[in-house]
């Protein structure tokens, strides 16, 4: 349950990131069902990891993956983020920006009904932005929805809306297409009787049991299943279990180890996303010991990383460079890659006056490989003559207790591409600012960043900004897991996507096999 | 009626103490500090812890267990399913339990030293060595996985008897069945090996009464009162403590919604399920002390 939370929030934050392609791919064989011409109808039962009393059917307030997983079903945003994470169109077809992209010209897909027959128009949309922007509503996209002027933005056409925005950004499908985006009927105020354009609707609904939809007769896109169902089951080996007694034919959030041992097994396939998630130490630059950045750069290099990666996430991680957002366009792969280097690290750490320091980590289990990652790095930050000491915490209040943001060591839970992790963690108002960087020179740098329309030129811009991160700030990013489900053999269709579990829960493109 | 005063406030202040609250619970990492506030405001987080205790006390008793904090709903309505989900999962384990405790406990009693009591007591020993989600993790890798005879996990549609669809509660019930069976057949096993043994016992032979009689009349009702103790402590354990039976199994009953319930920090819904135990615990305790009396006559006369 602890577990999904967070993993919930490094995948949302994932799914905040910019532009453009992490590998990502199905292993196991799944090439005998991709030879089969799709089939229509049957029933899919997907395994959940959470769910419970805190349910809801509001689609602008989701602290859930099952809430997330249904309401992708029911709702639709204007823009998705592809497998390859660029933005795809949904209830939009384009978004044009002017010369400094502060307006942006959005043009909505024709032809598309809600559940009760009514035609979706730019009337819709505008009322969700205000919607979200309201803040009696306390939902969650309101920090996303922020630049967008809803007062001056206006409709063009039923089809066709301007959107005046607050200050520059280039990449605005991306605020447009955040899990927090969907958009919901114009007048909409409550949620219990769902209304989307989504291509399932709500049969029944019972929180913590079980939650059943059903094909929308009137989508405009293509569906194959007749049915889904999902089910929460907390433990994963239940989840497993359900899988392979054929009770259920997907689920969220397979065991590393557990998917390792199964990968010989016939009736099962697993859905690996390359997503950047990380557990990273973090170091806080305003408080001792830390406030040396020779200091930072020795603990940085106190860590064995592939031998970290392969012992707390096995086959399923990759080693990283201390930076966010590895495989998306705007990383920058040209530094080079940190390696243990003990005896540098004892150099740095005598120059900077903390020979033999000894510092406590606060860590806890809330995400799968943080509590491992912690031992391993006591273990092997010895050898550069580190004593850490650990704290466990209780993991289902570790983001919210009174050590986060005020002790000089804590671990931390990312998943995103570097300018979404800019914007939560780097800036000096930041919600999340752990490693205390406060540089308004380098905001302001961003600020400029985010605003050029031209993808290759913002991209270069957001690696610039990253050179005086890996030299300077308080993040020791060590390595990064995947997000791994699985899936009866008889499920196809579905494709890995490092912005949700379950190929984003795009279940519309899901089909079984006899 | 005292008791059950106490034990609220006890479990109204467990809840306080529990670290983090419903509203970042339910805004997720991700909220911000004015939806918070806003919420907290909402469900009257913010008022006096008193006042909050007694705004849910005197609602509890007009029968109000209050709403749930994430979905709203009426916290009856949200249990109402669940407690009979469970109640159905330990009365069929219970119906199954008691008279197969006795009679194997009985007979181990009576041939106690001989080739079944050994048999007997060397198994239920070794039952109760396996905690329950080894037998559960057992029973679903046999019956589920390898063979496919039984679904591995009991999900009861929403609505459902969960009696409709007995093949989904046969594996809860084993493991739970196992688990406590083996603990009451030494209990009983014990009783009854002491009263054959016990002095009244040898009286009665001697006066030349049949075994059959003696064993009816002198061994049984002694040994058995100690025994309804033990039942009694089971039954509360089946109602209170099948969480980990239910989280297995992904069963929908009150254990998981518990569980559920405390890391959401829904309140209303923790104490109204750690109230339904505690009176549960009242009731059930009473009833084995009417049943003892009632199988003892001295106790009747005593008083």
């Amino acid at each position: 349950m602890e577990r999904g939370l967070t993993r919930r929030e490094l995948v949302e934050r994932g799914a905040a990131g910019a532009a453009a392609v992490a590998f990502s791919g199905v292993f196991a064989d799944s090439a005998f069902g991709a030879l089969q011409a799709p089939r229509r109808g049957g029933t899919l039962t997907v395994a959940f990891n959470d769910g419970g009393g805190g349910e809801n059917l509001n689609p602008l307030q989701q602290p859930l993956y099952i809430d997330v997983g249904r309401s992708y079903q029911l709702y639709e945003r204007l823009f998705d983020p592809l497998p390859n994470l660029s933005m795809g169109p949904r209830l939009a077809v384009s978004a044009t920006p002017n010369h400094d992209a502060t307006r942006w010209q959005v043009k909505l897909r024709k032809g598309v009904k809600w559940h009760d027959g009514k035609p979706f128009t730019a009337d819709d949309v505008l009322y969700s932005i205000r919607y979200v922007l309201d803040p009696k509503t306390k939902s969650e996209g309101v920090a996303q929805a922020e630049p967008i002027d809803i007062k001056a933005s206006r409709k063009v056409s039923p089809t066709e809306i301007v959107f005046h925005l607050k200050r520059p950004i280039g990449d605005f499908k991306r605020v447009l297409g955040q899990k927090t985006g969907m958009i919901i009927q114009d007048g909409t105020k409550t949620f219990t009787k769902p209304i989307g354009t989504g291509p399932y609707t709500l049969l029944e609904w019972k929180s913590g049991v079980r939650t059943r939809l059903g094909k929308f007769d009137g989508y405009w896109g293509n569906t194959y299943l007749d049915e889904l169902v999902f089910l929460t089951i907390s433990d994963p080996a239940a989840r497993l279990n359900a899988v392979l007694s054929g009770q259920a034919q997907a689920m969220i959030f397979i065991d590393f180890a557990q998917a390792a041992a199964q990968k010989g097994n016939k009736k099962l396939k697993l859905l690996v996303a390359k997503a950047p998630q990380t557990v990273p130490i973090t170091m806080r630059m305003d408080l001792d010991p830390f406030k040396d950045a020779r200091t930072r750069t020795a603990f940085k290099l106190a860590v064995d990383r592939p031998k970290m990666v392969s012992a707390v996430f096995g086959e399923f991680g990759q080693i990283m460079n201390d930076l966010f957002g590895k495989g998306y366009p705007s990383y920058n792969s040209a530094l080079p890659q940190r390696h243990y280097d003990p005896e540098k690290a004892k150099s740095l750490l005598k120059a900077a006056g903390q020979e033999g320091v000894k510092v406590t980590l606060y860590t806890s289990s809330s995400v799968p490989g943080m509590l491992e990652s912690a031992t391993a790095y006591k273990e092997q930050a010895k050898a550069a003559g580190i004593t850490v000491d650990l704290v466990k915490l209780p993991s289902d209040t570790y983001f919210s207790n009174d050590k986060y943001l005020k002790v000089p060591m804590y671990q931390s839970s990312w998943g995103a591409s570097f300018e979404s992790v800019a914007q939560d963690g780097f800036f000096t108002n930041s919600p999340y600012n752990e490693t205390a960087w406060k540089n308004p020179a380098w905001v302001k740098a961003f600020r400029k960043a985010q605003g050029i329309p031209d993808d290759a030129r913002r991209n270069a811009a957001y690696k610039a900004l990253q050179v005086p991160l890996y030299k300077e700030d308080g993040y020791l990013i060590w390595g990064a897991s995947s997000i791994v489900d699985a899936l009866s053999s008889k499920v196809n269709g579905l494709k890995p996507n490092p912005a949700f579990p379950l190929g984003q829960f795009s279940f519309k493109d899901a089909w079984l096999s006899s | 009626m005292v008791l059950v005063v106490l034990v609220s406030m006890l479990v109204f202040a467990a809840t306080q103490v529990l670290p983090g609250d419903a509203a970042s619970a339910i805004l997720g990492r991700g909220a911000t500090p004015q939806a918070k506030a806003l919420l907290r405001e909402e469900l009257g987080l913010n008022k006096p812890i008193p006042q909050q205790y007694w705004n849910w006390a005197s609602g509890l008793l007009h029968g109000d267990l209050g709403t749930t904090l994430a979905s709203g709903q009426p916290v009856a309505q949200f249990l109402s399913d669940r407690v009979v989900n469970t109640l159905v999962l330990a009365g069929v384990t219970l119906v199954l339990m008691i008279p197969l405790s006795l009679l194997l406990g009985v007979w181990a009693g009576i041939r106690r030293g001989r080739a079944s009591d050994h048999v007997i007591s060397g198994l239920t020993l070794g039952a109760i060595a396996l905690p329950e989600f080894v037998v559960a993790t057992l029973l679903v890798a046999l019956f589920a996985v390898t063979w496919q005879w039984l679904p591995a996990i009991s999900v009861v549609p929403p609505g459902a008897n969960p009696l409709a669809d007995p093949a989904s509660l046969m594996l809860p019930v084993a493991t739970l069945l196992l688990v406590s069976l083996a603990f009451n057949i030494r209990m009983v096993r014990a009783g009854v090996a002491e009263a054959m043994s016990s002095d009244y016992v040898r009286m009665a032979r001697l006066n030349g009464i049949p075994e059959g009689r003696v064993i009816r009349h002198h061994v049984l009702r002694n040994a058995l009162a100690p025994t309804v103790q033990v039942i009694a402590l089971t039954v509360l354990w089946l109602v209170g403590g099948v969480v980990v039976v239910e989280t297995v199994f992904a069963y929908p009953g009150m254990g998981q919604a518990l569980v559920q319930s405390v890391s959401g920090r829904d309140i209303p819904v923790v104490q109204a399920i750690a109230m339904l135990v505690a009176a549960l615990y009242i009731v059930i305790n009473v009833i084995a002390d009417v049943v003892v009396v009632l199988l003892i006559p001295k106790l009747r006369t005593q008083a």
